[in-house]
């Protein structure tokens, strides 16, 4: 118990602490606004227009209505009162009543908290400069803020300066010099607290604060600018909304290219005396210096324009790259699968469908009477056969993504062929094809996996000789060739005297679904390409439709250094 | 005279073709098996064929191609 109390205690102690903490900074608040707002009220009151001597400028409502934006309505009792307190000091100072003080001081409290109300209302916390909605809605709040807290500011001077203060005439004052004040500083108090919370890259700093002294710099020559040259350099502000067309949507040659023809026409109109520039009115050097200094503004600015949106636009172009890049990542990742089920699928189907057919006919044999033994047993032979060639194929695609086979080898390319033919002999003679070869001796090694190669030659070689089956009335010959191409590459070329491939499918013979109808291990053209472009290669297809078609595979040779030997 | 009916069995692919054949012996009919739409055409069994079954994707003439073809024969 008496240590739920201290608890308690500690408790309360703590909240008063916090509670304590809470006035402190409000009225910390208060006092930091009211401090502001009296300086730029201060300023203001010097420059007052007639009759009612309300200020040309109030700054002082953009200092209000920004941080109640920036620190949202939690803030509205220190800011009312940092106003109303700053207001009433002013107009002492300027010896008004105390009562028209303290109005008036509620009339900008009142501005700043319709203003920041109407933010808070539409836009909520989520409220930014980086967005054309939010910035348009700042400017429609500020008009209905300053038009809504003029009518007690022109009812005010009407009430303590008599008659002659025409209340609409106070009123429009009141309006355009509070609008105004609120558009030109709320903005940077609101700018400013984001970059506070959120501050940017030091870089984008730096780059800023560079962009605001040159502003700055600008500003002062154009203010102190002699009168004469005012009328020469005005005219040349009507170019920038074009050299910003020409920055933002095209290639920063055509901003120079801008530049160029603005400067060598001031350059030559200057010179041969026509224009703006060549008028004999006006002195020489004021001209010669106005010509100067167009060039180099309109120079300079097209430049700095062009390389912002020139680098805006290289890394939006980055972006789209890089997501196109991962789409066709994926792409050929989903290609691969396909191609590989395809080629199993078309591998496998054929021979469990002689499967399931002999399996049928041996049933029906063996319900004769007498059972016919010999076809029966024909039937099984071939079921055998079948279901080996079946294993076959997954033992071939199994060999081909071998955990043992996944480094690169250095390879004799024409060891893997005649090994392959080897392998064929029977199988080539069953089919009555007569094999040619023109095998280049001493060609270099290419680096790559060896039952991979060899999966494609020995598909090639496979196609060959089925294509060729029906042919009857010509020589069915398999020509087997192989040559360096340039210095960097090795050629396999595989041509068959079948009946060809049309040349309107010639383009799709390597797509996923498309089939040859292979035998045996055969793994598909779709697995080949596959394979090749894995090895850096290309394989094509040629065919005259008519006698025969023609494998060409180019495989590079790489240098020895980067592979073991085999 | 009624004579046991003749099916020619056209297809490239040599155990599906063999195992075709088997079956369609299998309910006793008379079957022919050729490798190509090329080697049935040529041959002379082709007058006395009751049924055609080929495959359609053969290297050569198709088996659509060949079916018009048969019949004017």
């Amino acid at each position: 118990m008496a240590e739920g109390l201290l608890a308690r205690g500690q408790r309360e102690k703590s909240a008063a602490h916090n509670l304590t903490w809470q006035w402190v900074r409000r009225i910390g608040l208060a006092a930091a606004i009211g401090f502001g707002y009296f300086l730029a009220a201060d300023v203001s009151v010097r420059l007052l227009v007639e009759p009612e001597g309300v200020a040309v400028f109030w700054p002082a409502a953009g200092i209000s209505s920004g941080i109640l934006i920036a620190f949202g309505m939690r803030a509205r009792w220190p800011v009312l009162a940092g106003v109303i307190g700053a207001t009433l000091t002013t107009h002492l100072v300027i010896k008004d009543p105390i009562w028209a003080g303290v109005a008036l001081g509620l009339c900008n409290g009142a501005e700043a908290l319709i203003t920041a109300g109407l933010i808070h209302h539409y836009f909520g916390a989520g409220f930014g400069l980086g967005r054309l909605r939010h910035v348009i809605g700042l400017f429609a709040a500020a008009v209905a803020g300053t038009a809504i807290s003029g009518i007690g500011g022109a009812a005010t001077y009407r009430l303590f300066q008599g008659p002659s203060a025409p209340m609409l005439d106070t009123w429009q004052h009141w309006f355009a010099s509070d609008a105004v004040g609120i558009i030109a500083v709320a903005p940077l108090v609101i700018g400013l607290t984001a970059l506070v919370r959120r501050p940017s890259p030091l870089s984008e700093i730096i780059e800023g604060t560079v962009a605001l002294v040159a502003l700055a710099t600008m500003t002062a020559c154009i203010i102190w600018l002699p009168h004469e040259l005012w009328e020469t350099l005005f005219p040349i502000t009507w170019l920038f909304p074009i050299f910003l067309w020409l920055a933002a949507r095209c290639d920063p040659a055509f901003s120079a290219a801008g530049a160029f023809v603005v400067s060598m026409t001031i350059v030559f109109t200057t010179i041969l005396g026509v224009g703006h520039f060549g008028d004999p009115s006006l002195p020489i050097t004021d001209r010669v210096l106005g010509a100067q200094a167009g060039i180099l503004v309109v120079a300079f600015s097209a430049y700095v324009l062009a390389a912002i949106f020139a680098e805006r636009r290289e890394s939006a172009r980055q972006l789209t790259n890089s997501y196109l890049m991962l789409e066709r990542e994926r792409d050929n990742k989903l290609m691969n699968i396909e191609a590989i089920t395809a080629a199993i699928a078309h591998e496998v189907k054929q021979p469990l469908a002689a499967i399931v057919i002999n399996g049928k006919a041996a049933l029906r044999f063996l319900e004769r009477s007498p059972p016919d033994h010999d076809e029966v047993q024909a039937n099984l032979h071939s079921i055998v056969k079948d279901g080996f060639r079946t294993s076959e194929v997954f033992d071939g695609i199994r060999a081909l993504f071998r955990k043992a086979d996944h480094g690169p080898q250095l390879i004799d390319i024409n060891e893997i062929i005649l090994g392959t033919l080897r392998s064929l002999r029977e199988e080539l003679s069953d089919h009555r094809v007569e094999t040619r070869t023109e095998l280049t001796v001493g060609l270099p090694s290419v680096a790559g996996h060896k039952g991979q190669l060899q999966e494609v030659i020995s598909n090639l070689i496979h196609n060959a000789v089925d294509a060729m089956d029906a042919i009857t009335d010509r020589s069915r010959v398999l020509r087997v060739q192989t040559e360096l191409r340039g210095d960097d590459a090795i050629k396999v070329i595989v041509e068959d005297s079948g009946p060809g491939i049309d040349t309107s499918k010639l383009d799709g013979i390597f797509g996923a679904f498309i089939t040859t109808k292979a035998h045996g291990m055969g793994l598909g053209l779709a697995i080949c390409r596959m394979i090749i472009e894995k090895h850096n290669g290309q394989i094509t297809a040629s065919s005259d439709g008519k006698y025969g078609a023609l494998f060409q595979v180019v495989l590079p040779i790489r240098p020895p250094e980067d592979v073991t030997h085999a | 005279v009624s004579r046991t009916p003749v099916i020619a069995i056209v297809d490239d692919d040599e155990s599906f073709r063999k195992a075709t054949t088997s079956f369609i012996r299998s309910l006793g009919y008379s079957a022919a098996a050729f490798p190509s739409a090329e080697a049935f055409l040529n041959s002379d069994i082709i007058q006395d064929t009751d049924c055609l079954i080929t495959d359609v994707q053969m290297p050569g003439m198709t088996g659509i191609e060949l079916h018009p073809s048969a019949i004017r024969n």
